[in-house]
């Protein structure tokens, strides 16, 4: 999981006007968040809304309530992060039928025309980008050849950042029947990265 | 693809209708390494293997199955560990002229290289970027060397030398054109396979002899030449123990009857593969 201690400084930075924190913070979770986000879409949803859109929007609204958010635990923040994409999805959800939104249309970033907006989340090359793009993707794509409560156990374990307790409560099964859960999920991921390449 | 049709969880209660108690130990092993992560704790794959030695190696390839999907999540600009996929290869190591990637795997990758004292091609396995500050890592990765460095075998891939201390550590070993024992073998015959696969079984055997257990042994980790001449790969979860460990003595037994009829020798071959590649042989 990731740094606790630099997650917490950074947003200790933020919360005390920093915003030059911003993009560290935020880019920091942002593949997870895809990850997550292409999840809670439904299929759908995905016809008429970017992933990219609900990130950006996720990231914006976070921005403005970060003030909000008290840390509690290393997995606290991804947390909250997670459930303000659930209501930004609900929220376009809603939209549905109207018009499709595109994220320069209502995110209010830092551009030309609106100089007081924060600092676009991401400020990298296309290329990068595009190769982290590639990367999610080929996660993406091998999650989705698993059994989806494989699939599902593996999303919230490592996307979400639950521990086994947390995930048991959740699932309403016993920590030992997650641990043998995720067990079989992780050994059947290695198959397909072993079916991949297998050298 | 739903719960339902999972194979392992069909008929499933709570525990699964085939958990064996070993399964169970490794599920929650992992289950443990994950929820001390999940703390924000720090995690050692090393040390924590080493709280469970009988559970390699499975353990250790879940956890860094484990690893391999975190890097895929982190953000490579605020990876505490960096990202493998940017890792650009060197121009050049000491004497040999890098050409290019043939392959990456859990800690490691092999470039493909020119000696140019010798004028021939090589392989070098190098650490992977992230883990250069990973003092365990480095050791086990100078043990897979020093390991390979043991045996010489025809059936073996060979090892030519240690990389110089001033540079990323890496090891040269001979450069294999071929193709993994699977796909070889979808052009043999029945008896090609069979004394193929004899040419696998002796050189584990020599492997054994000299203290050494590969245990990662897999088809991708046998490689076919032009000549059918296969190769074992790959050592980097291999063990060197001592003599009389109890880990050697069945696989010994077992080899001690290679010298009776053919097809004994085949039921042996069969049964020794099944051994040593546990149960992600097939």
């Amino acid at each position: 999981m990731e740094s606790a201690t630099s997650t917490f400084s950074l947003i200790d930075r933020l919360k005390s006007g920093d915003t030059a924190v911003f993009p560290a913070l935020f880019q920091k979770y942002s593949h997870r968040l895809v990850v997550l986000i292409h999840y809670r879409l439904s299929p759908e949803m995905r016809l008429f809304v970017e992933v990219d859109d609900v990130l950006q929007e996720t990231f914006l609204k976070a921005f403005r309530d970060i003030g909000n958010f008290t840390y509690r635990t290393p997995g606290s923040f991804m947390s909250w992060l997670a459930s303000i994409a659930d209501h930004v999805i609900a929220d376009m959800a809603r939209y549905q039928g109207r018009h499709k939104r595109h994220a320069a249309e209502h995110v209010r970033f830092r551009t030309d025309s609106n100089p007081q907006g924060p600092e676009p989340a991401d400020t990298k090359t296309p290329s990068v980008l595009l190769a982290e793009k590639e990367r999610i993707l080929a996660l993406i794509k091998r999650l989705n050849m698993l059994p989806e409560d494989y699939r599902q156990v593996i999303l919230l374990a490592k996307v979400e950042g639950f521990s086994t307790q947390e995930i048991a409560m959740q699932l309403g099964k016993s920590t030992e029947s997650v641990s043998l859960l995720l067990h079989r999920a992780v050994k059947r991921f290695r198959e397909l990265l072993n079916s991949k390449s297998s050298q | 693809m739903t719960k339902a049709d999972s194979p392992d969880f069909q008929q499933n209660e709570d525990k699964g209708p085939s958990s064996s108690e070993r399964e169970r130990r490794l599920a929650n092993a992992v289950a443990g390494y994950l929820d001390v992560q999940c703390q924000g704790g720090e995690t050692d794959i090393e040390g924590y293997c080493r709280l469970h030695p009988d559970l390699e190696p499975d353990l250790r390839i879940e956890i860094e199955t484990l690893d391999q999907i975190e890097h895929l999540l982190e953000t490579p600009a605020f990876s505490s560990q960096g990202d493998p996929d940017e890792d650009e290869l060197p121009q050049s190591l000491s004497g040999y002229k890098i050409l290019g990637e043939i392959g990456s795997g859990g800690m490691g990758r092999v470039l493909l290289a020119t000696d140019l004292r010798l004028d021939r091609k090589v392989a070098i396995k190098t650490l992977k970027r992230q883990y250069l500050n990973n003092a365990s890592l480095r050791a086990r990765f100078m043990q897979e060397a020093r390991t390979m460095a043991r045996i010489s075998h025809p059936n073996i891939v060979r090892i030519y030398s240690l990389g110089q201390p001033d540079e990323i550590p890496y090891f040269v070993m001979e450069f294999l054109e071929g193709t993994t024992v699977v796909e070889a073998a979808q052009a043999l015959t029945l008896h090609q396979k069979v004394e193929l696969m004899q040419k696998v079984v002796l050189a584990v055997e020599f492997m054994h002899q000299h203290q050494v257990i590969h245990r990662d042994l897999k088809p991708g980790n046998i490689l076919v030449g032009p000549d059918l001449e296969p190769k074992v790969l790959d050592f980097g979860l291999a063990l060197h123990v001592g003599k009389g460990d109890k880990r050697l003595s069945h696989a010994d037994e077992i080899m001690g009857t290679l010298t009776t009829s053919p097809l004994s020798r085949l039921g042996v071959m069969l049964r020794l593969m099944r051994e040593v590649t546990s149960s992600r042989w097939g």
